[in-house]
């Protein structure tokens, strides 16, 4: 079955956002292990435990603003251009 | 690590107020670039995508820093205590770490220069803010005066470089830009020098004998209005040269006036 067009519209952002999170996660618990490196930095569980989610969050708003974009620049008839 | 000492309410809110606000800035700003990218054409987003990276690693340091203030003094007889509990803004060091590569990156990103020209650019100046911060963290984190001299000596040749290269080599570049592109671009670079300044000053603070609690104050105060107008407000006026290159290029807002592209297909 083909998919409606409100599911077509939502389908990549959602996808887009879903990959942004889990992009997110990990940059984010790449980042608090980087944290614990540092003098009077958390420890490394603690800054990988307060980090990840934050990024993950963020990662998951970001990729789905940059979808949205490029599903607003396709609306407009623009070539797609890669950044 | 800062020294703790007692404060009076008036300090301590002063403090508060100034980290609350910079977490609220730096968290409407996140939302402000990521919404913001529908405003200009696709080759400028990568640099608004990097203003957004920038102002959200600020806002969690920012609330982590908040979390350790609010947990370093307790209010007993009128005057802030230490709770023992020491206050840790190291996060700061993280955050610059990360952040300041990242600043001159977005500038040069959002000029969409020729890829070798841009390839090079990025590669020097990102290298020159990473070892910085790299070396001016030892002198941070030392207890002897000297030692903090040495780094903070060593880390000013990267930051001179910077400022070179911002100075000479893109503002060669900068020439060929539109008028209003390049004024806007030597406006983001004097805002760029004047905040940066700023940090060299706090490092510097030891040596004059500057501390205590309204020292304190002052550093965590002046911080925070620095990393507001280094991050969020320089995010801004990013945004506001890709605006103008949006506009130079005939990528306009598809809402009010189709774009060049949909209207020639």
């Amino acid at each position: 079955m083909r998919p409606s067009p409100a599911d077509s519209l939502l389908h990549r952002p959602l996808v887009a956002a879903a990959l942004g999170a889990v992009g997110g996660a990990a940059f984010g618990a790449a980042f608090g292990a980087f944290a614990s490196v540092f003098h009077g930095g958390p420890t490394f569980a603690t800054g990988v435990a307060e980090s990840w989610w934050w990024f993950a969050v963020a990662g998951s708003l970001l990729a789905l603003g940059s979808a949205v974009a490029a599903r607003r620049d396709r609306g407009r008839g623009a070539p797609p251009e890669s950044l | 690590m800062p020294e703790v000492v007692p404060l009076t309410p008036a300090q301590f809110s002063l403090v508060y107020n100034s980290l609350s606000f910079t977490i609220a800035t730096m968290g409407a700003a996140f939302v402000f670039f990521v919404l913001a990218q529908n405003r200009v054409a696709p080759k400028y987003r990568i640099s608004l995508i990097v203003s957004a990276l920038v102002v959200g690693i600020a806002a969690y340091h920012y609330f982590r820093i908040f979390n350790s203030w609010v947990g370093t003094y307790s209010l007993e007889g009128g005057i802030y205590n230490q709770t023992g509990t020491e206050f840790n803004d190291t996060y700061r060091y993280v955050d610059w770490l990360l952040t300041v590569p990242l600043l001159v990156v977005e500038l040069v990103l959002v000029l969409a220069l020729s890829k070798p020209v841009q390839r090079q650019l990025i590669t020097t100046l990102g290298s020159a803010a990473a070892l910085m911060i790299i070396l001016g963290y030892p002198g941070e984190i030392a207890s002897d005066t000297t030692t903090r001299a040495i780094f903070g000596a060593l880390s000013t040749i990267p930051f001179v470089y910077i400022i070179y290269v911002l100075w000479t080599r893109m503002g060669a570049v900068i020439d060929e830009q539109p008028p209003r592109v390049a004024m806007l671009f030597r406006n983001t670079r004097l805002l760029l020098l004047a905040t940066w300044g700023f940090y060299p000053l706090v490092y510097m603070a030891p040596f004059v004998g500057f501390s205590g609690a309204s020292a304190e104050v002052i550093l965590q105060v002046g911080y925070s209005i620095a990393d507001v107008l280094a991050k969020a407000g320089y995010g801004v006026m990013i945004y506001a040269i890709a605006r103008e290159k949006t506009t130079a290029d005939g990528w306009l807002e598809s809402t009010d006036n189709p774009p060049v592209a949909s209207a020639a297909a």
